[in-house]
């Protein structure tokens, strides 16, 4: 199993939210694969290299340069990644310690974050694309 | 996971750097970040240092701040 958030935020000359469908793909951590701390830092990484897009949108809607939604559509999606920080300083803790068991929990926690992360950006009308 | 499996990760990564030029963003760091994060050694063990992933944390937190920070006022 496993989910993806992919980011393209330009279309013609207007910076805009358009496509959801191939940033990020995270798999479902399991006892058998488990969250070592290099593969958690892969997946930081690779959030991380899609927050940083979503920081490009940010600053265009900014300085006025976004499409007209872009408060509603940064809204929308910080209603998500406010909840990352949590996670992911849980996330950190267990795989430092190796908790497998619990660092498993919260990776599946975060996958399924990025789950909803998708239907909403579903349900803001933008494409998400073919998701593995 | 493996081999493939982290180069395809790290690829689809990648592919998100056009956006993050045309946004203006340095990507150089975080192009560095990602491909140390896919060395291995002989045995295929990834050889990522805690330093490298340490790193990464905080570049994910700090981009992350910036991201759910209230916008401020339109003018």
């Amino acid at each position: 199993m496993a989910s993806a958030l992919g980011l393209a935020l330009f279309a013609g000359g207007c910076t805009t939210l358009s496509n959801i469908g191939n940033g990020i793909s995270l798999v479902t951590a399991s006892v058998s694969n488990p969250v070592t701390p290099t593969r958690e830092a892969q997946i930081e990484g690779v959030i991380d290299t899609a927050i940083a897009a979503l920081n490009g949108y940010r600053q265009a809607c900014i300085q006025g340069t976004a499409d007209k939604p872009c408060r509603a559509n940064i809204a929308a999606i910080q209603k998500y990644t406010r909840q990352m920080p949590t996670l992911i300083t849980q996330l950190r803790t267990f795989v430092d310690n190796n908790d497998q068991i619990n660092a498993t929990v919260v990776y599946n926690q975060l996958l399924n974050l990025y789950a909803t992360f998708k239907t909403t950006a579903a349900n803001l009308g933008y494409n998400v694309g073919n998701l593995p | 996971m493996n081999a493939a499996a982290i180069l395809a990760l790290v690829g689809q990564g990648l592919a998100l750097l056009p956006t993050l030029i045309e946004t203006g963003i340095d990507v150089t760091q975080r192009i560095e970040a990602l491909v140390g994060l896919t060395k291995v050694d002989s045995n295929g063990n990834p050889t990522a240092t805690p330093e490298e992933i340490a790193s990464v944390r905080a570049q994910l937190d700090t981009d992350l701040a910036t991201f759910n920070a209230d916008l401020p006022p339109e003018v």
